[in-house]
């Protein structure tokens, strides 16, 4: 099948198979692409990459899905002022992933403070939409989302060890204690919301 | 492309009707949801027998979720986060909790309902889960006619895990029963993965209500993801004639009781850790729900 793809800014066509897995794809046809799975689908959690501005597996995505999508690698990733917030976090609190998942690692790092930033946003608007199409749900308006909402706002909220242990399952790498990514990400998000703050 | 590899046929239905006259036509073509189980399957590509696709990814009426009063109905392809996103206002702690064991977020983003209960010989946690809430999904037959049934989801499995309806039909709904009325308490416990490590782990779900000093109704439902679905009328009737205070030693009965019923249901690679751990399992989930009771 003929696919037509933006990956890393630049617009691709290339006739490939319609079930290969997107890792293979980069692998082949993008030679920057610095992922190092060699687990075949096992989900080893190395070939992490943004489509649409999700974290996804690539090696779980297949070819016919990616058509007309917008991936990022983590070459691409790396020269946004998002992955500046991360790397400097890790030099601040002077530890970092080792260079084998560091990738990976930067990359669900960066989809845990989306996924946060976008709960915030959902609470500071008050209501929650559904996700089924059925209308939409009004949020609870208790003390403690709007507190929530109010710690997010001045960048001083902090994410829970719980929610980073089971986003980091992805990545078997256990090179960077919990404690450590969660100083970390605590770190990106606070500089992102501060960076946030001064822009509006 | 390596040579002698044919690039598979990707149909793109846009409604269930057309999804499954695309089956009937063409009937080595598989039903693409999430993906995430058929990928990681070892070998996956290259591979010369592939079949060809027919990806529901369209079909708008398979994302809805609707919520009445007595239950929540989920189309198939509604990812696992989107029902968590849901269920966070609905469901019980414990519930979300359950479902969201199931991974990360980014597979939960990607993993679908329907995905997760039709995998052909793997039965991972929302199996497991929706079996013991006595959840029921729509199922519509692969025939001329597209005709549709409910089904319970412990309907859908054999005792050794297989999924009963892998080319005969297409799972399109699943409704969730959240009567927040009712005073049913769930329990569901995971030990190690079932995607990573599937011959060592042990999913749990129970479902159950308190009446009179004894445990009632209760419903219980074991799964080894490759080689045991276990859900047993006889065994949910023993649970029932336990009343409290329950001693240690009718704890004990009770669970080698259901290591002897495991040991008969489950195929000849589950594996004796697993058979243990679901007794354990058992043990503490029952001296658990005595400690609540006697707690008060």
């Amino acid at each position: 099948m003929r696919l037509n793809c933006n990956i890393n800014g630049s617009q691709y066509s290339l006739v490939v198979s319609s079930d290969k897995p997107l890792s293979q794809i980069l692998r082949e046809h993008i030679i920057t692409f610095a992922e190092n799975s060699q687990c075949l689908g096992a989900s080893c959690g190395n070939c992490m990459v943004l489509i649409n501005g999700n974290a996804a597996l690539s090696c779980l995505v297949p070819a016919f899905k990616i058509n007309g999508a917008s991936i990022l690698t983590f070459e691409g990733f790396q020269k946004t002022r998002f992955c500046h917030d991360i790397e400097r976090a890790y030099a601040d609190i002077g530890n970092q992933p080792c260079p084998q998942c560091y990738p990976s690692k930067t990359i669900i790092i960066e989809s845990i403070l989306n996924k946060v930033d976008k709960e915030n946003q959902n609470r500071i608007s008050g209501f929650r939409i559904g996700s089924g199409g059925h209308g939409e749900i009004p949020q609870q308006n208790d003390s403690a989302a709007n507190e929530q909402a109010a710690r997010s706002r001045s960048g001083t909220g902090t994410i829970s060890t719980e929610l980073i242990a089971r986003e980091m399952s992805m990545s078997n790498c256990q090179c960077i204690e919990v404690s450590d990514l969660e100083k970390i990400i605590n770190l990106a998000y606070r500089y992102r919301s501060r960076r946030r703050a001064r822009r509006s | 492309m390596p040579e002698g590899l044919r690039s598979p046929t990707v149909f793109t239905p846009k409604t269930v009707s057309e999804a499954v006259a695309n089956k009937y036509r063409n009937p080595s073509a598989r039903f693409w949801a999430g993906g995430t189980y058929i990928m990681s399957r070892p070998n996956f590509y290259p591979n010369i027998n592939q079949s060809d696709i027919i990806s529901l990814a369209g079909v708008q009426d398979l994302s809805r979720i609707y919520h009445a009063d007595r239950y929540l109905e989920a189309g198939a392809m509604v990812t696992i986060q989107q029902l968590l996103t849901m269920g966070s206002f609905i469901f019980s702690k414990e519930l979300n909790n359950a479902i969201s064991s199931i991974g990360s977020s980014v597979i939960r983003n990607q993993a679908t309902i329907g995905g997760s209960l039709c995998t052909g010989d793997m039965r991972f946690s929302m199996s497991c889960i929706l079996a013991t809430l006595n959840a029921q999904v729509e199922l519509r037959m692969v025939t001329k006619s597209a005709s549709a049934r409910w089904v319970p989801v412990s309907k859908l499995y054999d005792r050794k895990g297989n999924f009963l309806f892998a080319d005969s039909a297409l799972l399109t709904r699943v409704r969730i029963p959240t009567d927040t009325s009712s005073q049913f308490q769930f329990i569901s416990r995971t030990l190690d993965s079932p995607m990573l490590n599937p011959s060592e782990s042990v999913i749990f779900g129970l479902q159950y209500s308190i009446n009179q000093g004894s445990i009632a109704s209760p419903n219980l439902c074991i799964t080894f993801p490759d080689s045991c679905f276990y859900m047993s009328l006889d065994f949910d009737n023993l649970l029932s004639t336990l009343s409290f205070p329950i001693t240690q030693d009718l704890t004990v009965k009770v669970a080698k009781r259901l290591v002897a019923d495991l040991t008969l249901s489950a195929r000849q690679n589950a594996t004796p850790l697993q058979i243990e751990r679901a007794a354990r399992l058992l043990e503490v989930v029952l001296n658990e729900i005595n400690t609540n009771y006697l707690a008060g």
